[in-house]
């Protein structure tokens, strides 16, 4: 009966998609981990910072409103305030909001940026020891930390191509060891089938220490054991005959040694044939 | 090196390394935080020193005349540590007020006169520490520049104490996602070696059968039948042999 190798392939394909998907899920979810905790410690880091920058930028602008005023200038009245208070705000990282209230708490003046704001300081206008005015100034540490804005999309990108790469590498590396120790396996398995089972003489290929290891080792070892077993059973059925055929002077022996040794030594099958069944 | 030994080290290996990549980008990330919490601190600086000088100069005084700005710069370095000086320097890059006023009448790095072009405020890398400056201009367009040179240290330990801290939850979360797609990787081999195991327990005849009828196993099935139809041809063939040495 002729024998067919089964399909292959498929260790190879399944392989990669497994390495795929696991490094894919793994670090997807490893990555988001990390980002959040770390994105968290780093604004609260520059959470301090922006509030450093906040206090010093409302003294300052608290010094210049004092100037104006000492002249006695209402402040509601002073031009370009909210211009100014815009342009403070826009090259300064970090701030989303600087209001200047009245002595009332009334907001005078403000500048609103893009951000909401997180914490707030305050600065006091002060005349001659009265407190005429405040400049509060409302600080983001999300503005200083832009730098993450889009750092979910660049994580997303790497873990894809180290997925890309490990289906790659699990594919030919490790599925292709997998199909080549499957058609080796299948091979030997065909061959046994159809009576090859090699002789007693065959060194041993799969020994425990260096062949192969796992459950392939161990069906290529079982396989090996199972053809040596057989080979040496037909060895000492070759050594009977041999004898024999020595000791048969007159070769009366031969043809019927002969006929059962291609009985016995005959492919599976082509026995039942040989002896006309 | 077994199928599931291969698997591991492949899935530890791309988890790790997908870990510890985006943990680079987050480095990064925070680095460049430690950069703009710098500029935001002394943007503040430059603005209120430029606003001063260009209303000076709006009102007629030239640059080296408005000698209020030598006392403002001092005490604004003085008031904050981290600044290791304060240049004002014209549009041809001669220094007019510095803190270190063994630099007043000399030349500026070229780069500063370079970045005069930018209307935005700029950075440089200066022999470890990072200079940021801004122009400032009269009626004609460009008259000169402010450069504020600050120290890294504080910039530096910013980062380690960061970059320790990411250091420690990327191992957390290398060795946990390793760990996982250890599990995967065997639960997965596990799977896919079974008929490679069943192939196994046929061959060694320990009562497994072939139910899964793929096939190997059903190659396996055969072989074992092979060798018992050998194994019996074997014992007939011994049993003639002996029939005809006893007939002879």
């Amino acid at each position: 009966m002729p024998h067919e190798l089964p399909e292959g392939g498929r260790a190879r394909l399944l392989t990669g998609l497994f390495a795929l998907f696991v490094t894919f899920i793994l670090g997807s979810l490893a990555a988001a981990v990390l980002l959040n905790g770390y994105r968290a410690r780093v604004e609260e880091s520059a959470r301090r910072d922006a509030l450093v920058i906040g206090t010093s930028v409302a003294r300052t602008l608290a010094q210049q409103f004092e100037k104006a005023a000492r002249f006695g200038i209402p402040l509601k009245l002073l031009p370009g305030v909210e211009t100014h208070l815009s342009e403070t705000l826009t090259r300064t990282p970090g701030l989303t909001q600087i209001v200047l209230r009245g002595a009332d708490g009334r907001e005078i003046r403000s500048a609103i940026g893009e951000h909401p704001g997180a914490d707030s300081v305050s600065a006091p206008v002060t005349v001659d020891g009265n407190t005429v005015a405040s400049v509060e100034v409302t600080t983001n540490p999300a503005a200083l930390a832009t730098s993450f804005a889009d750092i979910g999309v660049k994580a997303a990108v790497v873990v894809a191509v180290c997925a890309a790469l490990a289906a790659l590498a699990a594919g030919l590396l490790v599925g292709g060891a997998l199909e080549r120790n499957r058609h080796r396996l299948a091979e030997g398995l065909l061959a046994a089938v159809d009576g090859h089972y090699g002789t007693s003489d065959d060194p041993l290929r799969y020994s425990r220490r260096s062949g192969p290891h796992g459950a392939v080792g161990r069906a290529l070892r079982a396989l090996e054991r199972g053809n040596r077993r057989v080979a040496d059973r037909r060895a000492v059925f070759e050594a009977y005959a041999e004898e024999l055929l020595a000791v048969d002077f007159d070769g009366g022996l031969r043809p019927d040694v002969e006929r059962v040794r291609r009985e016995v030594m005959a492919p599976p099958g082509a026995a039942e044939t040989e002896r006309g069944v | 090196m077994t199928f599931v030994s291969r698997l591991i080290l492949v899935a530890v290996l791309s988890v790790s390394a997908a870990v510890i990549a985006v943990a680079a980008i987050a480095f990064t990330a925070s680095d460049k935080v430690g950069e703009e919490i710098e500029r935001a601190r002394v943007a503040n600086l430059l603005g209120t020193l430029r606003a001063s000088t260009e209303a000076n100069l709006s009102i007629g005084l030239l640059l080296d005349q408005i000698s209020l700005l030598q006392p403002r710069i001092e005490r604004e370095k003085a008031s904050d540590p981290s600044i290791l000086a304060i240049d004002i320097f014209n549009a041809a890059g001669r220094a007019i007020y510095s803190t270190d006023r063994s630099v007043i009448g000399e030349e500026v790095t070229p780069g500063w006169v370079r970045n005069l072009a930018s209307e935005e405020v700029w950075t440089e890398a200066e022999r470890g520490d990072t200079v940021f400056g801004t122009r400032f201009e009269n009626d004609l367009g460009v008259a000169g520049g402010i450069s504020v040179t600050v120290s890294d240290e504080a910039r530096s330990s910013r980062a380690s104490r960061l970059g320790l801290d990411l250091v420690s939850r990327t191992a957390i979360l290398t060795l946990a996602a390793a760990l996982a797609a250890s599990l995967a990787a065997v639960t997965f081999a596990y799977v896919l070696t079974r008929p490679f195991d069943r192939v196994a327990r046929i061959l060694s005849g320990e009562g497994a059968t072939s139910n899964d009828d793929g096939p190997l196993t059903q190659l396996a099935d055969e072989t074992v039948k092979s060798w018992r139809d050998a194994e019996d041809r074997v014992d007939r063939g011994l049993g003639q042999l002996g029939a005809l040495d006893d007939a002879a």
